[in-house]
């Protein structure tokens, strides 16, 4: 069981307010980024191919920077303001551009960053011809700059500046290839949906300054002691709303998986690593306040539960190389929030950071596929690539494993340690759908992974499959290692150090008294987790490697006759299949069919709506003079009308 | 007299302004009734100014002659412009401007 | 010996009872207007009345300063009525036979004097001691200098300053460049700026009819364009109607209260021997003729023809200036002669607030025309600002004045970029006009983005800070409800700055187009007051503080 509120302050954190350091110079990430943004706009015709020269040294800095920073805040834990000026200040509204920098912001400088400098150096290959080649990268440093503003923010506006900026640079990476028909839908969608998350958002922000009088962090949180839970639950579903627009959670998840007409260094950039963290980023900044509420915790936890579920089901029928990673990403998002509801920060932290590390990989590789097939998308047309491209199949291989909680790489351990404390802290449910997403998700990633990788080729003549050129294999290679070695290294076990580095900066819930939910323990858990990742990927290979998949989509099992399944004899496979595949692929059919009718429809709708009320209310502007005046007449008579009675 | 004559005599010719501005079409009656309008209330300030015996409302009634006449130069104008343009003072022409 | 002679008369003169510091920045527009119309007159002997005037000017200056009653307390106006005069006939030779050219900058000159003088002003009319603003009454209590004032001028005259580097190219190529122009533009800012300092009833007429008159006449300066001809008879109509129900409401309230004065209004409506009836009702009418001004629904139909029809350059200023006086003698209207009833136009308002907000969201959807989906947002936004005024607080004023000044500089920069593709399209601009300008053009359809996502309350401009200025009134007064309804306006809203961006940078042109053909002044037009929209997005500080410091009335 659980109590319904918890008391005491929650970041431990000692506040310092400094110029001292790394940390005075650290307005400079943000900046450089910015500058080089400029730069490259501006001198687009001087430097030439060189832009992107520019552009990676941009990222370098800021990269180099945050590890400064990293050091300073590690050395001496703390959680440190950097006094900047007022941006604005009206009666008792004061909101400053002071950074706000802990632990936590150093985690999310570092993965941010890093993952940005890499697909820099990844586009230079990737780019490479393109027509509108400097302008890319331009737009690659306008995003990280606005995504360095996001996490260094010191208050709740700034970091929404940061919001907002991040959303559109991210249209223009989405749009880059605006000739490609399906981006209008695209942006569209992912526009109405992040305008939805945006309002939800800037309501939470009155509320929050009607209620603390401020929307600095620092102030906020010194005050959750005195937050009455109902505000608290209110403040949050309002803020979980912004955070799942942005972060793809049901029922704003659907544009996401269309955003991928941008090219891929951007999916990877944006889709996997940064901006749909922000949300996860912004409701662990905000645990303090999270934690007074744990109905609100708990709603969070659902909702991230069944997107993590919905997706991983979608994503098993997906045949586009990079809508399976897409709805994958969701997945992975909805578990970070799974852990968040269910009181778990640092773990999600934790997983943020695998998950940049091999979901970042993941898309890189399927860019480098995508490379190499000449723009071809469909992975039952692909097949065979692991000796054509060697480098890329490696990578592939410890991205896949990672991914699907094999251990020792790093998704293992963070996807451990979440369901772990699931279960720990008392969510039997959500423990058990976790259980089966890693499952899920164990099983589709095989799928992608075998049905690219390995068997007999099954494009055609006229694709001739190579290695990329070194610009992209080095950071396959730089986050295959990350991946690989990344979980071990920061956290093998429970109470590792990336956790104790970052305990103090975030809501501490000891206080809310957890109890299991049943008598298992932690060797019992993991070889649980371990079983799932197992039976996925198990099932994969027995239909996408034993069997003939040659026939391309129509070797897909769920849809061969049953008759050919018996004749096979895989009792374990048939068993599967019905409880499983069929099943799920059913799922996955009915919320395919939602999202293209009913969640589609409803943002088409929103836009129809608005044209409906418009086009339905033009008739009043006649454009006949006289009745403008008669408009004048109603006004007045009605106004009279309603002063009269009043005076009465 | 009662007072209040002169304010429902200034109301009527107010009235009777802004139906003729509703009812008619023809551009140069209808700034005839815009121009009533303006001078019903020219009544009504001229008649409050006798009433409260200080100088005010006849301040503001010159002014609002002199802001009227200046308004009828420009009305004016703009009419006569319309007539060369258009060849009809109609009002309700088809519009180029809707919606 | 000149300056002896006349230091020495002004010594011996009496000085006349006029406060000539308290309408200071409005007699240069105003000499230079006239002093325009009368060059027009003389046209190829310009210099006949420029030299004159230039003498008169230098005079007049010295005078100034020479005349303060404490040495030097009139420097800054006498300087500036020098440098006016110097630059007088300078400005004959320099722009020798193109009087067009030379109206442009001597209404920029004077409008940078009467900026000058209103910066004066503020620092040392208003505040004498310190930083608070001390309201001045001046001319029998017909003109308040307060915040109100102050900021209104800065909002009004920084508009006609960017309007005339925007329109001049403009002007000559549709060449409707007329002599008549600048007069008018500078006689309409004079109106705005006297409207915002106006403190009785029929200072307030007579300020709200010269610049309408103005306005009537530039909105149909375009003679062989109907559209600008229908523009300008429905402006002409719908206003004069306007004016005469707002001056029957003046009336009434006369009527009641037996006084034109704003404050002594105010205290008389508290009175009981002052028939509330009445009173209520020409307050009714009075709203009716300010809602018109400002384009409240329901009394907006006619922005979107009128914005559509008039020259683009009067559509701009009409936005950015018009809606800025008019917000400021509403809010000296309502906050200091009807604060006692207050239950009377709060609800009123909030509820034609609403309204115009949503109305103007809606309806900007299914537009084409471009110039039209902006008179549409117009709308929108005076719905906005509406916001500030129903807060009925000092944070509330300051919001709406700010609000105000955010509002003019995005719409200026948005009606200067499609000035700019006027220029090439040689016509109006529609959407489907806009296709591959982000691509033909990219500069200025990216200050148009820019200037768009300032308009849809998008951080980092100056639109956003000013939403949430106004946002942040409103729910302090407890307007939860209508902020709500504000933001949701502002998210439909989006939906068609999106689609004007979208259409610039997503779409491709069916037929090869031409570049744009920005000139010298429309680069600098647009180029300054971008830059201002960026300024006060991220560094709002100091105009903030201003606004916020306006929030002092003569009450």
């Amino acid at each position: 069981m659980i109590l319904l509120a918890a008391e005491g302050s929650t970041v431990t954190n000692e506040v310092i307010t400094t110029t001292s350091g790394v940390i005075g110079i650290a307005w400079l990430i943000p900046i450089v980024p910015l500058l080089g943004f400029v730069a490259v706009l501006l001198l687009t015709r001087s430097l030439m191919d060189r832009a992107a020269y520019v552009a990676i040294g941009a990222s370098a800095v800021a990269f180099l920077l945050s590890v400064g920073v990293a050091l300073q805040v590690l050395g001496d834990p703390a959680t440190y303001v950097r006094p900047l000026p007022t941006w604005i200040d009206v009666g008792g509204f004061t909101v400053t551009y002071d950074l706000y920098i802990d632990q936590l912001t150093a985690v999310m400088l570092l993965v941010v960053t890093g993952v940005a400098l890499l697909v820099h150096i990844y586009s230079v290959g990737y780019m490479e011809g393109d027509p509108r080649y400097e302008r890319f990268f331009a737009y690659l440093n306008l995003f990280l700059a606005s995504m360095l503003i996001l996490v260094l923010g010191a208050n709740l506006l700034t970091l929404f500046l940061g919001w907002e900026l991040v959303g559109l640079s991210s249209y223009l990476l989405i749009g880059f290839w605006f000739e490609k028909p399906e981006f209008a839908s695209a942006a569209k969608k992912a526009f109405i949906t992040n305008r939805v998350g945006d309002v939800s958002f800037m309501i939470a922000m009155f509320l929050a300054f009607a209620t603390f009088g401020t929307l600095g962090f620092t102030e906020m949180f010194a005050q959750t002691d005195t937050l009455a839970t109902t505000t608290a639950f209110a403040l949050i579903l309002l803020l979980f709303g912004g955070a799942a627009a942005k972060s793809a959670q049901i029922p704003l998840y659907v544009w996401l998986p269309d955003a991928m007409a941008g090219p891929t260094p951007v999916s990877a950039l944006i889709h996997a690593a940064t901006m749909v963290t922000a949300g996860v980023y912004l409701a662990v900044r905000m645990s303090p306040v999270l934690i007074v509420s744990v109905p609100g915790m708990v709603i969070i936890a659902w909702i991230g539960a069944l997107t993590a579920l919905l997706a991983a089901l979608i994503a098993m029928r997906q045949n586009d190389i990079k809508k399976v990673l897409a709805y994958s990403t969701v997945s992975q998002l909805g578990y970070m929030f799974m852990a968040i509801g269910v009181g778990a920060f640092r773990e999600s932290i934790f997983h943020l950071v695998t998950h940049a590390f091999f979901k970042g990989l993941l898309f890189l590789v399927a860019g480098s596929v995508i490379h190499a097939m000449a723009n071809r998308t469909d992975i039952w047309r692909m097949g065979g690539l692991r000796t054509a491209m060697p480098v890329t199949f490696w990578t592939a291989l410890i991205g896949w494993l990672a991914i699907s909680g094999v251990p020792p790489f790093a998704g293992f351990f963070s996807k451990d340690q979440i369901l772990t404390e699931a279960y720990l802290h008392g969510y039997g449910p959500i423990w058990i759908i976790g259980l089966i997403v890693a499952v899920l998700t164990a099983f589709y990633m095989s799928r992608w992974f075998f049905l690219i990788f390995l068997g007999a080729p099954r494009f055609g003549d006229e694709v001739l499959p190579h290695e990329s050129p070194r610009s992209m294999t080095v950071p396959l290679i730089v986050l295959a290692v990350l991946s690989a070695v990344g979980g071990l290294l920061l956290n093998p076990i429970h109470d590792g150090p990336f956790y104790r580095t970052l305990g103090p900066a975030v809501g501490d819930i000891t206080d809310i008294g957890y109890e299991p939910f049943g008598s298992l323990t932690e060797p019992v858990l993991i070889p649980l987790a371990i079983l799932a990742a197992v039976v996925g990927i198990g099932v994969a290979y027995l239909f996408y490697v034993r069997r003939d998949v040659s026939m391309g989509e129509l070797a897909e099992p769920i849809r061969g006759p049953v008759a050919e399944l018996e004749e096979h004899a895989f009792y374990v496979d048939a068993a599967y299949e019905s409880i499983f595949v069929r099943f799920g692929g059913a799922v996955a059919r009915a919320f395919a069919w939602f999202d293209a009718n009913v969640v589609d429809g409803v943002v088409r709708g929103a836009g129809a709506v608005a044209v409906v009320i418009g086009r339905s209310s033009r008739g009043i502007q006649t454009g006949l003079v006289r009745s403008y005046v008669a408009a004048f007449l109603a006004g007045a008579l009605a106004i009279v009308a309603v002063v009269l009675v009043q005076v009465r | 007299m009662e007072i209040g004559y002169y304010y429902a005599v200034s109301a009527l010719l107010f009235t009777i302004g802004f139906v003729g501005v509703l009812l008619r079409r023809n551009a140069i009656v209808l700034f005839m009734c815009i121009e009533l309008m303006l001078n019903s209330v020219n009544l009504t300030l001229a008649a409050a100014a006798r009433m409260w015996g200080g100088p005010d409302g006849q301040v503001f009634v010159f002014f609002v002659i002199v802001v009227a006449a200046a308004e009828v130069v420009v009305g004016l104008a703009l009419i006569v412009n319309l007539f060369f343009r258009r060849g009809t003072l109609d009002v309700d022409v088809p519009q180029l401007l809707r919606y | 010996m000149l300056a002896t002679f006349l230091a020495q008369t002004a010594a011996t003169t009496p000085i006349p009872d006029v406060a000539w510091s308290s309408f200071a920045p409005e007699l240069p527009p105003t000499i230079t207007a006239l002093v325009l119309l009368l060059v027009a007159v003389a046209r190829r002997r310009q210099l006949l009345v420029a030299v004159p005037t230039a003498l008169l000017a230098v005079a007049a200056g010295v005078w100034l300063i020479a005349s303060g009653e404490t040495p030097g307390a009139l420097v800054v106006p006498g300087a500036v009525a020098i440098v006016l005069g110097i630059l007088a006939p300078a400005l004959v030779v320099a722009t020798r036979g193109r009087t067009s050219l030379l109206a442009a900058w001597a209404a920029a000159a004077s409008l940078v004097a009467a900026l000058v003088l209103t910066v004066w002003q503020y620092l040392t009319v208003l505040t004498p001691d310190g930083p608070t603003l001390v309201p001045q009454l001046a001319m029998a209590d017909a003109i308040a200098n307060d915040g109100i004032a102050v900021f209104t001028r800065l909002v009004v005259y920084l508009s006609a300053l960017l309007v005339i580097p925007l329109g001049y190219g403009y002007l000559q190529d549709r060449r409707i460049n007329r002599a008549e122009v600048e007069p008018l533009l500078l006689l309409a800012v004079v109106g705005m700026a006297a409207l915002g300092s106006a403190n009785d009833l029929i200072t307030l007429f007579i300020a709200l009819e010269l610049l309408s008159l103005a306005l009537y006449v530039l909105a149909g300066l375009a003679r062989r364009d109907r559209r600008s001809q229908e523009a300008s008879l429905k402006y002409f109509v719908t206003g004069s109607v306007a004016s005469a129900i707002l001056l029957f409401g003046m009336a009434l309230i006369y009527v009641a209260t037996g006084t034109v004065t704003l404050p002594e209004i105010g205290a008389a409506v508290g009175l009981v021997t002052t028939p509330r009836f009445v009173a209520a009702i020409g307050l009714a009418l009075i709203t009716v003729g300010i809602g018109f001004k400002v384009a409240l629904a329901p009394f907006h139909l006619w922005t979107p023809d009128v914005y559509q029809g008039a020259p683009t350059n009067v559509t701009a200023f009409m936005a950015a200036g018009t809606k800025a006086a008019g917000f400021a003698a509403a809010l000296r209207l309502y906050l200091v002669a009807f604060p006692d009833l207050e239950a009377l136009w709060v609800p009123v308002l909030a509820v034609l607030a609403a309204l115009t907000m949503l109305y103007g969201a809606f309806l900007a959807v299914v537009q084409h025309d471009v110039k039209r989906i902006l008179a549409y947002s117009a709308i929108s936004h005076a719905g906005f600002a509406t916001i500030g005024l129903v807060a009925n607080s000092d944070a509330g004023l300051s919001a709406t004045l700010w609000y105000l000044l955010t509002y003019a500089v995005s719409t200026l920069t948005a009606f200067g970029c499609v000035i700019v593709l006027e220029r090439r399209r040689r016509g109006e601009v529609t959407l489907a006009d806009l296709r591959g300008v982000g691509r033909s053009a990219p500069a200025i359809a990216g200050i148009l983005a820019f200037a768009l996502l300032s308009l849809a309350g998008i951080p980092i401009t100056a639109g956003y800070v000013g939403k949430l200025v106004v946002f942040e009134a409103g729910i302090e007064a407890g307007f939860t409800w209508l902020v709500l309804v504000g933001v949701l306006a502002s998210v439909v809203a989006a939906f068609f700055y999106l689609r004007i961006a979208g259409m610039m940078f997503l779409e491709d042109s069916p037929e090869p187009v031409e570049g744009p053909y920005p000139s010298f002044g429309l680069s600098v037009g647009v180029t300054v007051s971008a830059a201002l929209v960026l300024y006060l997005g991220i560094q709002p500080e100091l105009l903030l503080r201003l606004a916020t410091d306006a929030g002092v009335l003569a009450r």
